[in-house]
């Protein structure tokens, strides 16, 4: 059954602060520049914002999450002098950026309030990572004595077992890494905008956790990007053409292990919940123009084309091959660079990029009448999300 | 604690804390056992060790295993990001286990050599490695007969 919020809700702007590694500017203005942006890009002024949402959580442990300086929360723009007539804000704990959107559609399409402000803004912070106590509770006391902490393994481990049962060999993932390079620099708002890589940049690269290599990894970024999102009778009034919210789920399954990710927990999970784009909006893989796929690791790039069923199972390192990935290909992946070379904006650059691809505004790095855009966030099992957005009311 | 206890010299590891619902296989490894949480109700296993039995909701109850596995996948990890690990010391490979007692039972472990490894290898835990006061199951493969 199609939804009922289908295309109720549309993003009217989109908005980006600059796109630092280490800065000691505190995160809270690179919000405030992102908010501004997507504002004036809807064509309206900051008091027209009476809806906030978004998904602050710092991608690091140990961080202090200080609102403003290295985390933005909804406290940060109540704070804002601009802000005295929010009167709905959504925060969430879990999920991802697509939680924050499919938030702000049920707000606005109930009523409770006529503009919602998204954001994401993201840090890095000084010195290395996991530099804290030496002692391992709960679940870690399982995984972290052996070696096994943080995202880097449990993704090594899944892709190792993706490489042994489908016969691929790493070296061929370089034709997805390399070719999403070539588009952030094509993309003023990537990190590598003026950094080239070539196929034997990739094959050379330092290995971090076999087979994952440095460039497999996604490039943290301070930054924030905003969106605006309003009803579609609002947007349509407004100076830039509305991407239409047609479907926006969540991944609920529950994760197959813990300490660690599984093929399951990549795959089996991600397909119900892009299952549920396709029942909600009424469309399916044939209409879909351009697809940002969450790549915090570049193998989830894979898994999200095997869950969405543009090629079936173990299938994927073939289907990258070729360009048919690429701006000019069959299915355009990751158009602005992904976070693998835009920057680790945990999704909120996916969701930007199929607003700009959308309304024809991505310039160099432009799909041809791309219709409709699919957006899958997470690697599925971190609670992922997903968003399809179109450029016709449906 | 067993005899021969092994003690890393570059690396202390993270040393496990145990709480109320996973002090019992901390407990058992000191004593040279492997022991993983049993549904009394449906007989599932699972690990990490849950306050109920995720698949039926019934009690768990700790119960020795055999600790024969068989390898389910693994990688060389250079500098993990682990709490307490400096950077520059030797990779470590670490490796998922599956126990023979369940599908999908799986354990994390590290081995000691980067051996030739492949997906449904045979291996076996040792019980003898300390990470602080606590004993650490460890994996590691084991010679198949020709």
């Amino acid at each position: 059954m199609t939804w009922a919020n289908r295309c109720a809700v549309a993003v009217a702007g989109v908005g980006f602060s600059a796109v630092e590694r280490r800065t000691s500017t505190p995160l809270g203005r690179f919000a405030d520049d992102a908010a501004a942006a997507a504002i004036a890009d809807a064509g309206l002024t900051p008091d027209a914002v009476d809806g906030l949402a978004t998904y602050p959580t710092p991608p690091f442990e140990g961080a202090v999450a200080r609102s403003g300086e290295d985390m933005v929360d909804v406290e940060h723009f109540l704070q804002a002098p601009w802000a005295r007539g929010v009167r709905w804000y959504s925060q969430a704990g879990e999920g991802m950026i697509t939680t924050s959107v499919r938030d702000a559609v049920h707000a606005l399409a109930a009523g409770a309030c006529s503009t919602v402000l998204v954001w994401r803004a993201m840090y890095v912070p000084p010195g290395t990572y996991g530099t804290h106590a030496g002692t391992a509770g709960g679940d870690a006391a399982f995984a972290a004595p052996y070696g096994c902490a943080g995202a880097i393994p449990w993704h090594a481990l899944a892709y190792r077992r993706y490489l042994e049962l489908s016969g691929g060999r790493r070296e061929a993932l370089g034709a997805l890494v390399v070719g999403q390079r070539r588009n952030a620099n094509r993309n003023p708002h990537a990190v590598f905008a003026d950094r080239l890589m070539t196929a034997q940049d990739y094959a050379g690269a330092r290995t971090v956790a076999d087979p994952l290599c440095l460039f497999d990894c996604d490039v943290p970024v301070t930054a924030a990007i905003a969106l605006v999102l309003t009803t579609a009778d609002r947007a349509r009034d407004l100076p830039r053409p509305p991407g239409y919210v047609a479907a926006a789920a969540q991944q609920t399954t529950r994760r197959e292990h813990r300490l660690h990710y599984t093929m399951g927990d990549h795959v089996e999970a991600g397909t119900p919940l892009v299952d549920e784009l396709w029942e909600q909006s009424g469309l399916a893989q044939a209409d879909v123009g351009t697809a940002q796929l969450y790549d915090g690791f570049a193998p989830s790039v894979l898994y999200w084309l095997e869950a969405a069923g543009f090629c079936g199972r173990g299938e994927a390192l073939d289907f990258v091959q070729d360009g048919r990935v690429a701006v000019e290909g069959k299915l355009p992946v990751n158009t602005g660079g992904g976070s693998l070379s835009q920057g680790r904006m945990h999704g909120m650059g996916h969701l930007a990029e199929a607003v700009l691809q959308l309304r024809g505004d991505a310039g160099e790095r432009q799909v041809v009448d791309p219709r409709a855009a699919l957006v899958l966030v997470g690697s599925p099992m971190l609670r992922g999300g997903g968003v399809l957005l179109t450029s016709e009311e449906l | 604690m067993s005899d021969q206890q092994v003690v890393d010299a570059a690396w202390a590891r993270p040393v496990p804390v145990p709480d109320d619902v996973t002090a019992p296989f901390w407990a058992a490894a000191r004593e040279g056992r492997l022991v993983v949480q049993r549904c009394a109700r449906c007989g599932t296993f699972q690990h990490p060790p849950r306050a109920r039995c995720t698949s039926c909701g019934g009690e768990p109850v700790f119960t020795e295993v055999s600790g024969d596995a068989t390898l389910v996948s693994w990688t060389t990890a250079h500098d993990p990001v682990v709490p307490g690990r400096p950077r520059g010391l030797a990779p470590v490979v670490i490796v998922v286990v599956e126990l023979v007692e369940q599908p999908g039972l799986w354990l994390v472990s590290d081995v000691d050599e980067p051996a030739e490894l492949r997906i449904g290898a045979t291996m076996c835990v040792a019980l003898g490695h300390a990470a602080g006061d606590q004993v650490l199951p460890r994996f590691h493969p084991v010679e198949e007969p020709s």
